[in-house]
């Protein structure tokens, strides 16, 4: 029988990430688990956001989880074990945008990473509205989203982030909630 | 001649003190019943802040995160344990400073023996003080998402 990851002595009764744990770790894991959607409702998904202590413990990663989010969105495992989900998957902001290449707004598509200037929070490019005279040759409409010419002048851009302050996964404009502030990363 | 023998150990050792004690002045350590293989107590607050990047979103919870680092550079270990601090939503008096410091601090490596006891031990220690000094310096230059 197979055996516990992280507990060669006990036998696996649960596999996350192509990794066998014991009962006492899936004990662990679901307390911790537990912790995150009592204390850190905004988490999404909740169910990988923990940590190994040592021994049994399991628990809650410390800190937001907008990088977490977005590390799933884009199946990104970049950053120290340490610092990587259940799953295995980054769950702080540097260790996601330092793999990737800054790009201009002109260029921005949907599914590309927004990060404020500070690297304090992020989130994914999820709408981008394009200026139809301008697009007009590019083959594009006012909404143009991932297919849009990249010469086209971008008057709206939405950006989908899992938000501390409101809760949960949100939508919300660039220009006028984050001010127009940040980087795009690809 | 056991006289001798005895003389000549008692000048043996004095040498041997002699010898020995320069080097303690030197690396400043002081006379401890420690076994000296013990390694150093880290300070664990001067630690965390010192391999930590701050994750937040709006203004609002920038100014808590500021409000809770001078507090620790000001306030004594009780009055810090007595503090309560807004929730990420703005819900004021909701969380104790190490419940602040845990939703918004996420640390580079692994974060061990930490303990509520072991965290106001260590806050006002010079080192802790440092680290948390750099923190308060570095998030007054940021400008936050919202």
């Amino acid at each position: 029988m197979a055996k516990c990851f992280l507990h060669p002595g006990r036998d696996t009764v649960i596999t996350v990430a192509s990794k066998n744990y014991c009962q006492k770790c899936k004990d662990g894991q679901q307390a911790a688990v537990a912790e995150v959607t009592l204390k850190n409702k905004h988490v999404e998904p909740k169910a990988c956001f923990i940590t190994f202590k040592g021994g049994d413990t399991w628990l809650p990663f410390l800190g937001t989880g907008c990088a977490h989010w977005v590390a799933h969105q884009l199946d990104m495992s970049s950053g120290a074990p340490s610092n990587q989900c259940l799953e295995g998957h980054s769950i702080r902001v540097p260790d996601i945008v330092q793999s990737k290449q800054k790009i201009s707004i002109a260029d921005v598509k949907v599914s590309d990473i927004w990060a404020n200037d500070a690297l304090t929070h992020m989130g994914l490019v999820s709408k981008v509205q394009k200026n139809a005279a301008a697009d007009a040759g590019a083959g594009g409409g006012a909404d143009a989203g991932a297919d849009a010419g990249t010469n086209a002048s971008v008057v709206q851009i939405q950006i989908t982030h899992d938000s501390s302050g409101q809760g949960g996964v949100f939508t919300n404009d660039f220009g006028t909630y984050f001010h127009g502030q940040g980087s795009f990363y690809r | 001649m056991a006289f001798c023998r005895s003389v000549t150990a008692a000048n043996f050792l004095f040498v041997v003190v002699l010898t020995l004690g320069p080097h303690a002045c030197q690396t400043g350590t002081k006379p401890s019943n420690s076994p000296p293989s013990a390694p150093p107590a880290t300070n664990l607050v001067a630690d965390f802040f010192s391999h930590a990047d701050r994750q937040y979103e709006i203004a609002g919870q920038q100014a808590e995160i500021i409000r809770a680092l001078r507090d620790m550079l000001t306030k004594s270990a009780q009055e810090l344990r007595a503090q309560r601090y807004a929730n990420y939503q703005g819900d004021k008096d909701t969380w104790s400073l190490t419940d602040l410091i845990k939703s918004y601090f996420v640390p580079s490596q692994p974060v061990t023996d930490w303990t509520e006891d072991r965290f106001y031990r260590d806050v006002s220690k010079p080192e802790a003080q440092d680290a948390i000094r750099k923190q308060l310096i570095g998030i007054q230059k940021e400008t936050p998402a919202h």
